[in-house]
């Protein structure tokens, strides 16, 4: 019993000190939850008040038109001034009214100030500079605008044409100039296009500009050459006198060296050697250019082929110019030294031209730069350049001799000729060619046209995240439902951003799209605070239902554990009841016939004693089968006293135990009583 | 950006009349520290910088001014930085060569690599054309303004701060801190519209 009692008591210990762990474990929770539960609904609440403010003032906003009329006022309107001062949202309406107002990028803000207005050498640089503002007298004397530069053109019945000029269509024009402009014409007779040069009007005003323009043209137009642009016709419009040619699509080598610096080395020697002979066909005629220079020169598309233009026509420009104003017109820096002191002029000043050319295709400027016209002519005149060596190391020393001896001051120290040169050229580049021919790098491939500043693409309404200040561009369905924002997630509802802006072009801020967004409905906010929460709670949740669960579970097993001990307690008193066997009550208890038994087996007479056992025999039929079994086994032992025997015999066929008692008749010891009882066991159906 | 190209000569077509003195400074005041700062920022020491911008500025003005360039074909810082990189690269070229001849690799190539990509040194000088640009307007109109509507505006449009911030700092209405913004603005584009180069 005290076993048992101990086993209980170590049981309920754990079990109750778990119940309160558990307890004290859910009460924390509770208490936790409830805290961010408050937290959340205070947080809720203020977004719902902020929410209900705006409302309350943006009923009171001012329209977008009289927002935009407040900042243009004079006089600022004190109603909208005050609105102002408390409406957060009228407040981004004005930064997004401004912020396309501002005609830079955000980006031109990024630095703090202009760095370098600070430097010394910059600022001297800016004052010299401001003090000497280049005076170009003859171009200054040219009509500042272009608009009445085409004058001189009848009307065009053309649509889409500038006008006529003679009986050729003008299309464009390609080009302006010292002469005059260059247009592009069609030519309707021949059916082909044409460039015609007009001489520049106020050049057209000096009689013998105009009778030399027409000589030198007539003069150019004999020589036919490969590489010299043939001379269609020279005739006078209107007043002008004008020169119609071939019209090269291309550009010029001037182009090309500005836009691609020094060239190949096989480029200066096909360009140089192809200039070279159109001079010398062009001399061959007793025709001196006298203005051959990189702009003159034209490379045609496609095809390898330069073209020298404007032949004799400085000529004609000179005589102008130099009635004009006294100075020299035109680009000096291609010039002959005997040109520049105004010198006669043969065929040789075209040569030295030439090597001026050279130089600049190998360099990629020309040999006698300075930073006025007259400090040009100086160099020119008495200056040798720069080593092209310098410059660009890359150019063999042969044609680097070529170009100084093409650059001799005296025409009699130059080559004599332009043929001599072009064949020199030539050998080279046949040389060059005919050497380990390798690809050229890209380097030469003309470079597509610079685009323009990458136009912004127009926004047709935008409005302001409230929480990140986003710039938002909001399709005009999309007004009304509350989205998120796509930069900080966070929830606002879309408002009348149609109306607000028609066009921003710039904002401060990255203007981001918001078409992705899908409508929700503003009851279920979604953003990811309440997204967290809504899982912080399931959580929470399931933690609690376990820890229920759990619970349940460890009192359910207490229970069993205190209900196991009773049961062990109670065990001992109940397990003596034997297999029950159907029995009148009992009369006499068990150990009161075992004392019985007892008894009797200490008589000492056996006949007595056979008696005695018949009785308890009886006794215990009634009462306790076990002495009942124990009495017979004793009368049977006791195989002198046959009554006992006959007495069991016949208790037993009373109690219809015919089988049992035949068995005990046949150990009877006297056959006469053995026979007798026998007898009377059949008669009683045994 | 300019609404009215057509209306208002540009700076380029002003300086093609030379009796418009202003246009020229105006045009040595934008373009040069543009010139200038692109040509240090390539390496070059201050005094060869301030000679190639001298040189460039002179030369590129009497190219525009002989009509030599052809707004159809570009816009003029476009053709400005063709022209610098031109001369970036002469200066250069000689360079190297004085590099080889004083033997010395590591100057040499770190010469070689300086030159970015062209796409890369066109977005710079874009980039610091508009910087400058704007720098240079607002150097020009900020003595027209009381210094608390500059400030107004500068805190607001250039430190990126909040009109309400910007107001309590200066003692404002907020009203009047947009008002002077826009009024500031409203001045810049037209000093903008004055020189813009499309």
């Amino acid at each position: 019993m005290e076993t048992q009692a101990t086993n209980l008591a170590q049981h309920a210990e754990p079990v109750q000190a778990f119940s309160v762990l558990l307890i004290l474990a859910v009460l924390v929770f509770v208490l936790l939850m409830a805290i961010v539960f408050i937290a959340a609904i205070k947080r809720n609440f203020q977004h719902w008040v902020s929410l209900r403010k705006q409302a309350a003032l943006r009923s009171s906003c001012p329209s977008s038109v009289r927002l935009k009329a407040f900042l243009e006022a004079k006089t600022p309107d004190q109603e909208i001034s005050d609105h102002v001062e408390t409406c957060a949202r009228c407040q981004d309406r004005l930064d997004l009214l401004l912020a396309a107002r501002e005609p830079w990028s955000a980006k031109a803000l990024s630095l703090g100030g202009s760095p370098m207005t600070h430097d010394l050498a910059l600022k001297r640089a800016m004052e010299d500079l401001k003090a000497d503002a280049p005076k170009e007298a003859p171009q200054a004397a040219l009509p500042p605008s272009n608009g009445d530069a085409l004058d001189f053109l009848s009307p065009s019945d053309q649509p889409g044409h500038l006008g006529r000029l003679g009986h050729y269509e003008v299309l464009e024009v390609i080009g302006r100039g010292g002469m005059g402009v260059v247009l592009k014409a069609f030519d309707p007779g021949l059916h082909r296009v044409v460039a015609i040069k007009v001489l520049a009007p106020q050049l057209a005003t000096s009689g013998t500009a105009r009778k030399r323009f027409t000589r030198e043209a007539q003069a150019a137009a004999a020589v036919t050459h490969d590489h010299v642009v043939t001379i269609h016709a020279v005739s006078e419009a209107n007043g002008v006198p004008y020169l119609v040619m071939h019209y090269v699509a291309g550009q010029s080598l001037q182009e090309r060296l500005d836009k691609s610096g020094p060239l190949e080395l096989k480029e200066i020697l096909r360009i140089g050697m192809q200039t070279a002979a159109g001079l010398a066909a062009a001399h061959a005629q007793g025709l001196v250019h006298r203005d051959i220079k990189p702009a003159n020169i034209l490379l045609e598309n496609g095809v390898q082929r330069v073209k020298i233009t404007d032949f004799g026509l400085a000529r004609a420009a000179d005589d102008a110019s130099l009635t004009q104003s006294g100075t020299v017109a035109g680009t000096p820096q291609y010039m002959a030294p005997e040109q520049t002191r105004g010198e006669l002029v043969d065929h040789r000043a075209d040569l030295f031209s030439l090597g001026s050319v050279l130089y600049a295709m190998c360099t990629g400027r020309p040999p006698f730069c300075a930073s006025t016209t007259m400090a040009v002519l100086r160099r020119v005149s008495d200056e040798t350049p720069r080593s092209i060596k310098e410059l660009n190391p890359e150019i063999p020393d042969w044609l680097v001799a070529t170009v100084d001896k093409l650059h001799a001051k005296d025409p009699a120290d130059r080559f004599q000729s332009a043929g001599e040169v072009a064949e020199s050229l030539n050998q080279h580049l046949a040389q060059l060619q005919q050497a380990a021919w390798t690809p050229l790098p890209g380097g030469a491939a003309e470079k597509a046209p610079r685009p323009v500043a990458a136009a912004e693409a127009p926004i047709t309404s935008l409005t302001i995240c409230p929480s990140c200040g986003s710039h938002l561009h909001v399709p005009d369905k999309m007004v009304g439902p509350v989205v998120n924002c796509p930069q900080c997630g966070k929830p606002f509802q879309v408002q009348d951003g149609s109306q607000e802006i028609q066009v921003i072009q710039i904002a401060p801020h990255p203007v981001l799209h918001l078409a992705a967004v899908q409508h929700k409905h503003p009851f279920f906010k979604t953003g990811p605070i309440w997204t967290a929460l809504a899982i912080f709670f399931v959580l929470c949740f399931s933690f609690l239902a376990l820890l229920l669960l759990g619970y349940l579970l460890a009192w359910r097993s207490a229970q069993e554990a205190r209900e196991a001990a009773t049961v062990v307690e109670l065990a001992p008193r109940e397990m003596p009841a034997p297999a029950p066997i159907p029995m009148p009550p009992r009369t006499v208890p068990t150990t009161v016939l075992q004392a019985k038994l007892d008894k009797v087996r200490a008589i000492p007479d056996a006949d007595q004693r056979d008696d005695a056992l018949f009785n308890l025999v009886q006794e215990a039929v009634q009462n306790d089968e076990s002495i009942m079994k124990a009495a017979l086994q004793e009368i049977r032992n006791d195989t002198q006293h046959d009554g006992a025997a006959q007495a069991c015999v016949y208790f037993l066929l009373a109690h219809g135990q015919n089988t049992q008692a035949r068995e005990v008749a046949k150990e009877i010891r006297n056959p006469d009583r053995r026979e007798a009882v026998l007898r009377k066991v059949k008669e009683m159906g045994g | 950006m300019d609404e009215s190209p057509l209306t208002r000569p540009s700076l380029l077509v002003r300086l093609r009349d030379a009796r418009d003195e202003r246009a020229w400074s105006q045009f040595v005041e934008i373009y040069a520290p543009l010139v200038y700062g692109f040509a240090r920022k390539h390496g070059l020491q201050d005094a060869d910088a301030a000679d190639m911008t001298q040189d460039v500025l002179r030369s590129v003005a009497t190219a525009a001014k002989k009509l030599e360039y052809d707004p159809q074909r570009g816009s003029f810082r476009g053709w400005l930085f063709t022209v610098v990189r031109n001369r970036l690269r002469d200066f250069w070229a000689s360079q190297t060569r004085q590099c080889q001849a004083s033997g010395d690799p590591g100057l040499n190539r770190q010469l070689h690599e300086l030159p970015a990509r062209e796409e890369d040194q066109e977005a710079i000088w874009e980039h610091e054309y508009e910087q400058q640009l704007f720098h240079w307007a607002a150097a020009q109109v900020r003595p027209a303004f009381q210094e608390s509507t500059w400030q107004a505006f500068w805190q607001t449009a250039v430190e990126g701060k909040s009109g309400k911030e910007v107001a309590k700092g200066l003692g404002m209405t907020v009203a009047a801190v947009y008002l002077a913004k826009a009024r500031v603005i409203t001045r810049l584009k037209e000093q903008l519209q004055q020189v813009h180069d499309h």
